[in-house]
């Protein structure tokens, strides 16, 4: 680790501390990622196995890039590409100014394009939320932190369930669902985009599973056997009131056009099967249509 | 005495000291054959523990006993298929709709069955991935030539053909007791010949099984909910070596793959081609057994996964077929890339392998045969293979393509 200097203390990670460091010799700004390797643990974590694993194949540019991987001294650093700050810091520094309807549609269409590229490649992120979304200078947004990504095999098997931050987890995976596939991130994206458009505001702040699945079928609607075959099979799946949504979309997301509602609609299906894939959302007319 | 239950990790196995003369661990054979085909294929009867007459009923493997000495008869066959898919990535990844086939030389060709679209039959089956599936099959097969194996039993003189099946038939048996996936196991299996094609050093005889369990580990932490525990692996190896060999050989093998661990396996073709064509699940497990055979056979396992996956899979509907060769329908033309000209000489070199696994000489490592003779796995290892078209004594080796 000779080759960089050491600069300040970015952040924590799923598995490690984040430092922001210079390459001596280019002067290059990266970020490290230490993990380290304890005599009386299970060897490499299997979090950063993956995630180095799964990283090392993607290259793109709304996904965060691993440049290498140094193991020395009882531990092992990952270089990667330095972002100035993330979605969430972003939001912070807009101190509730409205973001330009054409920021908010490029960050989306940019989210859309990185998750696609993932899971074209078998790869599935789940846990997006605005801090694992890095923004570099020029807006560039880059999907980070795949500490919990895995591979899937075609057809998928059981994943953990014990996956997603809460605010950001589809109704499914709250039921308990273990056999998921990409819809799982698709959810979140659908939750993030409202968010973004909201200058930060979380569309469902949940405090614990139940809250977080009431504020859901309240905004829209509980679901049923009718309109999610099955549902009341699910491991965790409990009997709600029946709520019909009651508040319009344009009062929870003035800020988006009536295309940019319908986008979002499609993505916060709760029947995962219902729910849109970032093939399709990439191809909504939200990002072609010339609005206004 | 039995392993800890994978539920409870908490669990140290250190503690129970494997008695001298060995513990008897059951092997678990109780899953049906594809736990993670969990809603369209068919369940199979959970077989009773004292039911399996054939299980291995002692895990601790006597490394001197177990690991052959090097034996200079065996041939060593040096053709293998050369073709390079690396350079046709973009061509064969196209969009679902007016998707083109493959060549085996990685030549686009015309839709050989442009009405049929099984992806788009499934879309509504959620677990079948059927808007990326087609693409994520394409991009295996762009990666298959990155990981291709060279023939290192050359070059390393501690180690020949039989040392390596009769590891491999030991990795089969802790896949079966630590009940992983069988992703994990052909992963594993990768990982061992990667490594040792790519590593400078001489590899130890001795050393073969702490490389076979930091595979197994590694494949475990990429693919697992609850991998094994480096606990387990020091166990099931009879305590051969320590947890801080293993670990260091663990993070050597990270170092000698290049952390890269997302190798296509023939395991995953085979499940698609049957998806694709309907096939019942005897069909499918017959496939599998031949090709968890052929992990065995260092040559013929070093050819493209997914034409070994294609020829296993001709192979085991010609032996449900009564001995006939069975068609190679437009639709799996369309599925594998292959033609039938491409599939058909891999076949009987495979059908070949399968005497050759039923020899006297190749009895020791009979985990597989034993495994796949078990109801759970509708017996398919009873199932006739078709007659040999070459001699016994002739070698295993990989026919080569047509150009």
């Amino acid at each position: 680790m000779q080759k960089y200097d050491k600069l300040d203390k970015i952040g924590e990670g799923t598995y490690g501390m984040v430092f922001k460091a210079r390459n001596k010799e280019t002067g290059e700004i990266v970020a490290l990622k230490r993990v380290r390797l304890d005599d009386d643990d299970e060897g490499v974590p299997s979090s950063a196995l993956r995630e180095i694993c799964l990283l090392r194949e993607l290259k793109h540019p709304n996904v965060v890039r691993l440049f290498d991987v140094v193991h020395s001294e009882g531990k092992l650093t990952l270089v990667f590409e330095f972002c100035e700050q993330d979605l969430k810091k972003f939001f912070d520094s807009m101190n509730l100014q409205p973001i330009e309807p054409s920021l908010v549609r490029s960050l989306m269409q940019q989210l859309l394009k990185g998750l696609y590229y993932c899971h074209s490649r078998h790869v599935l992120h789940r846990d997006l939320k605005p801090q694992n979304l890095l923004l570099d200078s020029s807006m560039q947004l880059k999907l980070a932190d795949f500490g919990l990504a895995r591979a899937f095999g075609v057809p998928v098997r059981c994943y953990s369930a014990e996956v997603v931050t809460l605010w950001y987890r589809p109704p499914d995976v709250l039921f308990g669902a273990k056999l998921y596939n990409c819809s799982i991130d698709m959810w979140s994206a659908g939750c993030i985009f409202a968010e973004i458009s909201n200058v930060g505001r979380p569309l469902f702040p949940g405090s614990d599973v139940d809250d977080q699945l009431k504020r859901i079928f309240k905004q829209l609607g509980t679901p049923n056997e009718d309109n999610w075959p099955a549902v009341s099979t699910l491991p965790d799946y409990k009997p709600f009131p029946t709520m019909h949504p009651s508040i319009s979309w344009s009062q929870i997301v003035p800020n988006l056009s009536s295309l940019g509602r319908d986008l979002l609609q499609k993505l916060l299906v709760c029947n995962p099967a219902g729910r849109m894939d970032s093939e399709s959302a990439l191809k909504h007319p939200y990002f072609s249509a010339i609005e206004n | 005495m039995m392993l800890r239950s994978r539920s409870n990790n908490a669990m140290n196995i250190a503690a129970n000291q494997p008695k001298e003369g060995g513990a008897n661990v059951h092997i678990k054979r109780t899953k049906k054959p594809t736990e993670e085909d969990t809603i369209n294929e068919p369940k199979a009867k959970r077989a009773a523990l004292s039911d399996l007459s054939n299980a291995i009923s002692n895990v601790l493997i006597d490394s001197t006993k177990k690991i052959l000495p090097f034996d200079k008869s065996v041939p060593v066959p040096t053709r293998r298929v050369s073709k390079r898919l690396s350079n046709v990535k973009e061509e064969i990844k196209k969009e679902l709709e007016g998707e083109i086939a493959v060549e085996a030389n990685g030549q686009p060709v015309e839709n050989p069955c442009p009405s049929y679209n099984y992806d788009k039959e499934q879309a509504t089956d959620l677990l079948s991935f059927s808007e990326f599936a087609f693409d994520i099959f394409c991009y295996f097969r762009s990666r298959e030539s990155e990981f291709a194996v060279g023939n290192y039993l050359k070059r390393q003189p501690q180690l020949n053909h039989d040392a390596r099946a009769t590891l491999v038939d030991w990795m089969v048996e802790i896949q079966e007791t630590f009940e992983l996936n069988h992703e994990t196991l052909y992963l594993g299996v990768k990982l061992v010949d990667i490594y040792c094609d790519k590593v400078k050093v001489v590899i130890e005889k001795d050393n073969l099984q702490l490389i076979a369990c930091a595979a197994m580990l590694v494949a475990s932490k990429f693919d697992e909910r609850s991998p094994p525990l480096i606990d387990d692996f020091i166990y099931i190896a009879g305590q051969i070596f320590s947890r801080e060999d293993m670990m260091q050989m663990e993070m050597e093998l990270l170092d000698v793959v290049d952390f890269d661990l997302g190798a296509p396996l023939s395991y995953s073709y085979v499940r698609r081609y049957a998806r694709v064509t309907k096939t019942d699940m005897a069909t499918l497990t017959l496939s599998r057994y031949i090709l968890e055979t052929s992990l065995m056979f260092f040559d013929l396992n070093r050819m493209s996964e997914s034409l070994l996956a294609s020829a296993a899979f001709m192979l085991a509907s010609s032996m449900k077929n009564s001995e006939s060769v069975a068609e190679w329908s437009p639709v799996l033309h369309k599925y594998t890339g292959y033609t039938r000209k491409d599939v058909e000489p891999v076949m009987w070199m495979v059908n070949h392998m399968m005497h050759v696994s039923r020899q006297q000489k190749f009895r020791k490592n009979n985990t597989v045969y034993s495994k796949y003779s078990h109801e759970v796995f509708f017996e398919v290892a009873l199932t006739p293979f078709l007659i040999d078209k070459f001699a016994p004594s002739a070698p295993i080796q990989v026919p080569c393509l047509e150009p």
